[in-house]
Parts: C-alpha cells; structure tokens; sequence
C-alpha cells in the first residue's frame, strides 16, 4: 500500500542511533535550532541505513511507567499466557502442548494443497461394496477451497468425531503393512517413529549417561533400571552410590540404530523410480518446501498424493515485559477470544503526539481531513501524492497533543537544515510552549458545547484562539499570518505552532551547508528514498507531577522533597516524513 | 487489469438494466428463472436452458456473439458472461460465441469470456475467465483466479491460489462425489425457486 | 431496514436516505428483499452495494392456528458499521440436514468493509476491518478486531481468531 505523506514516526531510545538525550540540565528551557547544529553526531539522522530500525509509528510504541522510557519490539520480552487452536478456539493447555506438540488434537486439519481449513463431511455409502456397508454412512475431510479430499489418499473415517484418532491409527496401519511388504532389512523409518525413538533415547541419554561401551551394553544389564534391581537383589552397592563411584560424566553418545532413531539412507525408493515418477506426474504434482514442512507426515512426502491433512498448529496469545525491569507492558486478559487488556501501557497514552500537516490559509479552521489509505471508500479515490518543489518555502502546521492529565511544557528543537544527502532548511517559528492537560473524553464536548453559545462555529478553537491572539475579529482570521515566536492555534490539550521547510534539491549535492559530516553515506548519487523529505525534531517534554506520600521517589531523576511536586522530563526523537521532492 | 474490469462492471450496473432488448432470436427455457434486475443485453441472441437461475444484477452480454448457458446453472449477481472481444474458433462464425454446459456455476463478480465451459464447472467470486480459453468438465476456478484468454484447462482442474493448477483426481476417480456436488447444485437452485421471483417474462415477452 | 423505511427525510434529493436510527443508505445501493435486512442504527450503506436480503431461510410452514410468519432476518448489521462502494453481502448457503438453507449472517459494529469485496460470512464480529477487493467465502467467521488486510480471500469455513491480522489468497 502507498505511503501517505506526511506522517511521523518515532525513535526508539534502545538504538545506539539515537544519542542519550542532550544534557539533561534541568532549567534548560529553550532550543536554539542552531544549538544542536554545533553538535552534529547528536542529531538523529533518519535517513541513515539503520534508522529504519529504531523508527516507529507511535501506535506500535509500548512506555514502560517504571523505566519511564519508551520500548520498541527489541526491548520488550514476550511470554506466552496460552496456547489456543485457531480454528476451534479452544484453549490448550500448556502441559498438553508440552506432550503433544503445538497441535491441535481436536478434529482440525488443514489442507495439505492450499492450507485452507478442512471440513468433514459426510458420504453417504457406496451400494458396490456389498451388503454391509450399503447404507453406512462414511466421513471425509474435504478442503471446501480446492477440492482437495481425504479420499485422494484413500482416508475414510467412520465417524465425524475425534478425527486425530482415527488419522493416527490408519496411519500406523498403512505404514506398518507397508514395512512389512518391503524388504526387512532396508527398512526406512517414518519420521514419526524417528522422533519418538529418538526421544526416548535421548530422555534416556540424559537420565542416564552409563558408557555406553560398557561390558553389560549388550546383556539384560544394560538398562539402568535392571542394573539397579539386579543390584539390589544381589547386595553389594547400591546402584546410586555405584554411579557416583564414577570418576567423571561420559560423554553422551549418539543414536547408532534404527530402534534409536537413527535414519540412514535407505534406497527403498531408488532414485531412478523416483526420476522416472517426476517424469509422468510433472512439476505440479511434487510437493513443494512449505507442503513438505506442514506436518510431520508430510515431511518424506515428495509426490502431492502423498500428502496428508496437517493438523492445525496452534496460536498464542503473549504478554510483553520490559526487558529492563520486567513488568508487564502489556497483558492480556487469560481468556480465547477476548481482546481485552489487564495491563497495557501504550506510548500513546504516555508520551505528547506530533502531528503535522500544510498550512492552508484557505482551510485553516478545519484543515484537510487527514484519510486513512485504509478507509478509503472507493477504489478509484486514491490521490497520487503531490511532490514538494525544491527552494519553495513551504508552512507546515506542527501539532503537540498531550495524553498526559498534567500540562507540559514542549521545547522542539530541530537541526536547520536535515541530514542526509538532500540538505532542506527547516524552522519551527515557535519552539517552546506548553500544552494543556488531557480531560476525559467528555470534557471536549462540553467545552464545545458551552463555547459554542459565545462564539459562532468554529466552538473550542476559535474561542482558544481569540483568548489568545486578543481579541481578533472573526473576519481578520483568514489573513492572519504565522508569525516567528507565536503559537497558531490551540486547544484544550494540543497546541500547533508553524513550521517552515525550505526543501533542498534532489540533484544537486552541493546545497548541503555542513558539508562532509556524512561520510559514511558516500556512495554517490541519491540512494533509495533520499528524496523523501525528513525532519528530525527533538522533543522535551517537561511536566510536573502531584507526588502522592509513600510513592517512591528513588527512581525518579530528581530528588524532590516528599510533597513538594515531582518534575519529570522526557526527551525523544521524531522524525516527521514531509513528503517527496521533485527531482 | 484487475480495477480496470471491475471499474466497467461498476459502471454497468448503476446504468438501467435494459440498456437495449436482446433480439427475437432469444431462446429462454419455461423453467429458467431470470430475475427482474438481471441484464440480458446484446444482438446475437441468448440462449438458457432448462432450470437455469439467473440472479438479480447477472449480466448476459451477446454483443460480440451468441451466449448459449445451459441447464441447471446459476449466474450470480455482478457476474458478466460474454465475451467482449471477438475472438473465437478460427475467426469463423463462432466469433465471440459463449457456450456454458450444463450444471455450471458462476458466482457473483466473475466474469465468463470463455468459448466454452464443460458441464458442472465452478467459477468462483471474481474469477475471470478470458475470451476464448475452454474449460473442459468439472473444472473450479478458484476466487479471484485468472485463467488466461485462449487457455485450455483440462476436465477435473482446479485452479486455485495464486493461479496454481492441479486435477481433482477424486472426482475423476469416484462418481458418487461428482454427484454429490451436482446434487448440490440443484438443491441451490431449488431454493433459489423459492426465494426469488421470476422476471422472465420481460424477456420472453417479445 | 425493517424500522427504517416510513420515516426517512425525504427533503432533498440527496445520496443518502438517512433513517429515524441514522442509517444512511445510497439510493445506488442495490437491496433485494429488504424486509429480512436490520440496520443497527448509524450504518452506512454506499453506492452500489449488493445486499442479498432475499436469500433467507425459507420461514417454517405455520403451524395450524398460528399466525404465518413474514420475515425473516437475512442479513443484520450493526451499529456504526461502513459498507464501502460496490460490495456484495450474501448470505451464504449449506447443506444442513439434507437440505439447502441459507444462513443469516450477522454483521457487528464498528466494522469497516471496504470497497469492492464479497462477504459470504457466517459472521462478522465487532471492530472488523476488511480491506479492498477482499473475498470473505462462505461460512467463514471472523472474530472481534480482527483486520483482513486488501485483496485477501478468505477460503470457506475458515475461521479468523480475535485480534489477528489476515492477508493472502
């Protein structure tokens, strides 16, 4: 899907990209842009290969509380809570997924051709296989998407439930008649029966590490249980006090025989058969990787009628921890199908939000509805994107809302011009400000609402806006201009300030004002999405907190008086996409 | 290619329904039920045989050629069966001629070119099947699925996925399950008889 | 559309119909059998929608004395639900007890269907997104939240858990 400019993205504090925030002096109130020119390598450079990596959409940001930091999929842990089949919805539990594999031991199955859900469904008997079976009614596992059906294996189940039960026994049977009919000594092993003895030989490699060159490895004392007994019965040692006699632990050994596991190559099949095989049945009818890797009986399947109904592989349901302090971050409720959290702490809710969009002088009380690509209602709606000119000084609204129920204090501060190759000239006209604390959903309505009878449409916005700018007339808004220093428009919990980007020009380098700070990027021309106009900004947020006694303080940066109110600050990167330049 | 016929289709059916009367030569069976809103458009004539059920928003389209359906099929909304080119066997008088067996299935948003479709087919949602391939029997053409124009499928192919191809063996092999699915058919119809009127005879009416 | 239809405000000749609920329905939708359809209230319904309300479960034959019942619900939608331009709701069909019925699907709120797609579901829960030009098959239950990312088909009888996010096909 397109990418629709402009949008902003965050960085993670994990990345060595992002420099630990600058000095964290505490009155520090105010960014000069050129202040953070002077030291380059603290300026986070999104266009640098690996910013990719620390960049992400707000809403993809988990903020542990604790830490007070934001975290990224590379800092949190994730813990499985349950297992659960997703199919039937039904939970396992986790000593069964322990036992019997991360399957579903329902009657789930899928597809083995093009992994859709298989359906059981009924037959009714065939009249040609005699009396007996006339009117027995037979079920099939049918793939309602491709046709596909048990019956192309031969499988028939005599009834419509427990459906694993019946698939393992008929498979035991087949294979079992089909060993017997090959020759006993090149018998291949099935994978199944592989892993289980190779398990049960390695469980007991574990239990167990006799020498396995032992005297006794071929007599009845080979097993250590009837070492032991015989041991007993005949006094002596007891077995234990004989094992710890051993000097030092004998390597393990590996599995040397088919009754261990061991699988050797066996040309049951002959290549030349094999070959010959390919030859008639053609490229469509040879199982490809992901068939192969669907199930455990797929796995020495090579022709697509040796395939068999994979059961379904279950699903988890997980909790994140911070990889710092291990809380949860978030953790769902214990429950299939419920999309409910106990705990989930979203950097939405924790950190103030950017957004930006162009200054239209035209539309500036409503501004152009920012469309979600994904809501788009017609398919033949899409705008292509319109490309930014280079040297045309463009206005762009920058707006701070803040989830936090405290007002904060926001200083941006923004290289002049933005690393990488295309240098354009950005500048806030107002980089410190605060925004007013968040209310509960209501509060904006009612705001509205009693706003409304003073002041003729617009409500909140407007009324914030003459508060601000005294007392302006209605009339005078649609020539007022952005000036340097003033915030534009404000409401209850977000302010917007103007922002001016001047884009640089695609194709040539030499508009770059620092030049040479970038040599790891000397590759030549513009590489991939140079053009793409991004703004690194800085944000500080700083608010102060109501400090409830027998809160620990210990963590907090500041040593505050018990009562007194508790000053915290956060600083981050954002990287705002603008859009693309013309070349 | 995908936006593209579905734009056109989008636009047809927001037009009036009777864009223009099929001509005399239309052969439309007493027991075929052809909704009020389905589309019968086209000069070379329509044929539809016995049982057929045509849903509301079908459209024939017999412009470039004949259409013949067969008996006991279904054409669902949105579907267009015709072809749209004249393209057909040697550029003799079979030119854009569309012959469905008996027993097909068209499900709604696909689109039929095909010179012929062998009985029991399934066509599924927005299928396209381009102008003069022939789809022998019991084929299924998955959702979405392209069989390309002049392309010839084997009886008993499904097409499915991303346009992958494989032979239903079990239905080749076992007729119990063939009529089975026919069976299906049927009883599909035969609701349908029940549920939605039948507009016929402004097409019959003649 | 059964609580809709008397009182809708018929001022202007708009797109829309809007209901005494806040449906509001394209005049360019294309509804068959409208008496079996129930809009939870704030639903959109845009142009060139197919919703398949004749395709129903034939209602039991009354029973002697009683009254014949007249509709039937076939397709329900809830509240605050967008139906995107040109997609087809049907009810999908089966064979249950050896014989054809259709199922009545159940939409819930909040879901978004986007445009050009084909629900057959047999139902769709709360919170739904389904992208462009998808294909939801017949008798395929999608759980709450879940998101069926464009040009996806979903086979039928699949089912969709909560939360997940879907694509292919």
């Amino acid at each position: 899907m397109a990418i629709q400019y402009p949008f902003t993205s965050y960085a993670c504090p994990c990345s060595d990209l992002t420099s630990p925030p600058p000095s964290t002096v505490n009155r520090r109130t105010s960014f000069h842009p050129s202040a953070i020119q002077l030291d380059e390598d603290q300026t986070f450079n999104p266009h640098s290969p690996r910013a990719n990596h620390a960049l992400y959409p707000l809403d993809h940001l988990l903020y542990c509380d604790e830490c007070d930091a934001l975290r990224c999929p590379r800092c949190w842990t994730e813990e499985v809570l349950y297992w659960y089949c997703p199919m039937c919805l039904f939970e396992v539990p986790s000593s069964a997924v322990k036992g019997d594999g991360n399957r579903c031991s329902r009657s789930c199955y899928t597809c083995p051709s093009c992994t859709s859900q298989l359906a059981v469904t009924q037959i009714t008997g065939r009249k040609e296989d005699g009396d007996a079976t006339a009117d027995r009614d037979t079920y099939i596992l049918q793939c309602p998407y491709c046709d596909w059906s048990s019956l192309e294996i031969d499988l028939q189940f005599d009834r419509p439930t427990k459906i694993t039960e019946q698939i393992s026994r008929l498979r035991k049977a087949r294979t079992t008649a089909e060993q017997e009919k090959a020759a006993p000594d090149a018998k291949p092993l099935l994978h199944e029966d592989a892993f289980a003895n190779l398990t049960t030989f390695y469980k007991e490699q574990l239990s167990d590490t006799t020498d396995p060159q032992n005297p006794y490895s071929n007599s009845p004392y080979s097993s250590p249980a009837n070492l032991a007994r015989i041991m007993s019965l005949y006094g002596g040692l007891p077995y234990n006090a004989l094992k710890k006699s051993k000097e030092k632990p004998q390597p393990m050994r590996e599995a040397l025989q088919p009754s261990e596991g061991l699988r050797t190559y066996t040309d049951a099949d002959s290549d030349a058969n094999i070959i010959q095989q390919m030859q008639t049945l053609g490229w469509d009818r040879t199982t490809s990787a992901h068939q192969r890797n669907s199930a455990p009986t797929n796995d020495d399947a090579r022709f697509t009628d040796q395939l068999w109904p994979a059961a379904a592989p279950l699903c988890t349901r997980r909790g994140k921890r911070c990889k710092a302090c291990r809380q949860f971050l978030t953790r769902p409720e214990g429950k299939v199908g419920s999309m409910k959290y106990r705990i989930r702490l979203l950097a939405v809710n924790h950190i103030p939000r950017l957004s930006i969009r162009p200054f239209l002088p035209q539309q500036q009380t409503t501004g152009a509805p920012t469309t979600n690509p994904a809501f788009h209602l017609r398919a033949e709606e899409l705008p292509t994107p319109e490309l930014l000119q280079p040297y045309q000084t463009k206005q762009y609204i920058l707006t701070v809302r803040n989830p936090l129920f405290e007002s904060v204090h926001i200083s941006l501060a923004t290289p002049a011009t933005t690393p990488g190759k295309v240098a354009s000239r950005v500048t806030i006209l107002c980089p410190t400000f605060t925004v007013g604390p968040a209310g509960e959903l209501w509060d904006d309505a009612l705001a509205s609402t009693s706003n409304s009878s003073t002041t003729s449409g617009d409500g909140g916005r407007s009324a914030a806006m003459a508060s601000l700018t005294g007392s302006m007339a209605e009339s005078s808004m649609a020539d007022r201009q952005p000036e340097a220093g003033k915030i534009w428009t404000k409401t209850r919990n977000s302010t917007s300030v103007v922002m001016e980007i001047v884009p640089g020009s695609v194709g040539v380098g030499t508009t770059r004002i620092v030049s040479g700070a970038e040599e790891h990027d000397d590759t030549g021309g513009a590489g991939e999405d140079e053009d793409v106009l991004e703004v690194p900004v800085y944000v500080r947020a700083e608010w102060e907190v109501e400090v409830k006694l027998g809160e620990s303080t210990g963590k907090r940066k500041f040593d505050a008086d018990p009562g007194a109110p508790l000053r915290k600050e956060l600083g981050y990167w954002v990287v705002l996409s603008v859009g693309r330049i013309a070349s | 290619m995908a936006t593209k016929s579905k734009r056109r289709l989008s636009n047809t059916t927001t037009t009036a329904p009777n864009l223009s009367a099929p001509s005399a030569n239309c052969k439309l069976h007493s027991t075929a039920i052809i909704a009020d809103k389905a589309q019968l458009t086209g000069a070379h004539g329509i044929e539809i045989g016995e049982g057929t059920f045509v849903h509301p928003y079908a459209r024939i389209d017999a412009e470039f050629g004949r259409v013949v359906i067969g008996r006991g099929c279904i054409v669902s909304e949105k579907a267009v069966v015709g072809s749209r080119v004249s393209r057909g066997v040697d550029g003799g008088e079979d030119e854009g001629v569309v012959v469905i067996g008996d027993g097909v299935g068209i499900e709604a948003g696909a689109s039929v070119a095909a010179i012929r479709v062998g009985e029991h087919c399934m066509i599924e949602v927005n299928a396209r099947v381009g102008a003069g391939a022939v789809l022998g029997r019991w084929c299924r053409v998955g959702a979405c699925c392209v069989v390309a124009e002049g392309e010839v499928l084997e009886d008993f192919t499904v097409v499915f996925g991303d346009g992958r191809r494989r032979i239903d063996a079990v239905a080749k092999g076992r007729e119990d399950v063939r009529d089975a699915r026919a069976k299906a058919r049927e009883m599909e119809i035969e609701v349908l008889r029940t549920l939605v009127a039948d507009g016929s005879m402004r097409w019959r009416g003649g | 559309m059964s609580r809709s239809a008397p009182a809708s405000r018929r001022t202007a000749k708009t797109e829309y119909i809007e209901t005494d609920t806040g449906n509001k329905i394209s005049r360019r939708a294309h509804i068959e059998g409208k008496q079996n359809i129930m809009l939870g209230g704030k639903t959109v319904i845009m142009s060139g929608v197919h919703l398949r309300g004749d395709l129903c479960r034939k209602p039991e034959p009354a029973a002697d004395g009683e009254k014949e019942k007249t509709s039937v619900t076939a397709i329900s939608i809830g509240r605050s639900t967008i139906i995107a331009t040109n997609s087809i709701i049907r009810p999908p069909n089966r064979l249950h007890k050896g014989q054809m019925t259709y199922i009545p699907m159940r939409i819930g709120d909040n879901v978004f269907i986007g445009p050009n797609c084909h629900i057959s579901s047999a139902s769709i829960s709360n919170h739904v997104h389904v992208g462009a030009n998808s294909v939801l098959s017949s008798l395929c239950i999608i759980k709450e939240g879940s998101k069926v990312l464009p040009g996806t088909v979903v086979p039928p009888n699949m089912t969709i858990p909560a939360g997940r996010r879907w694509w292919g096909g």
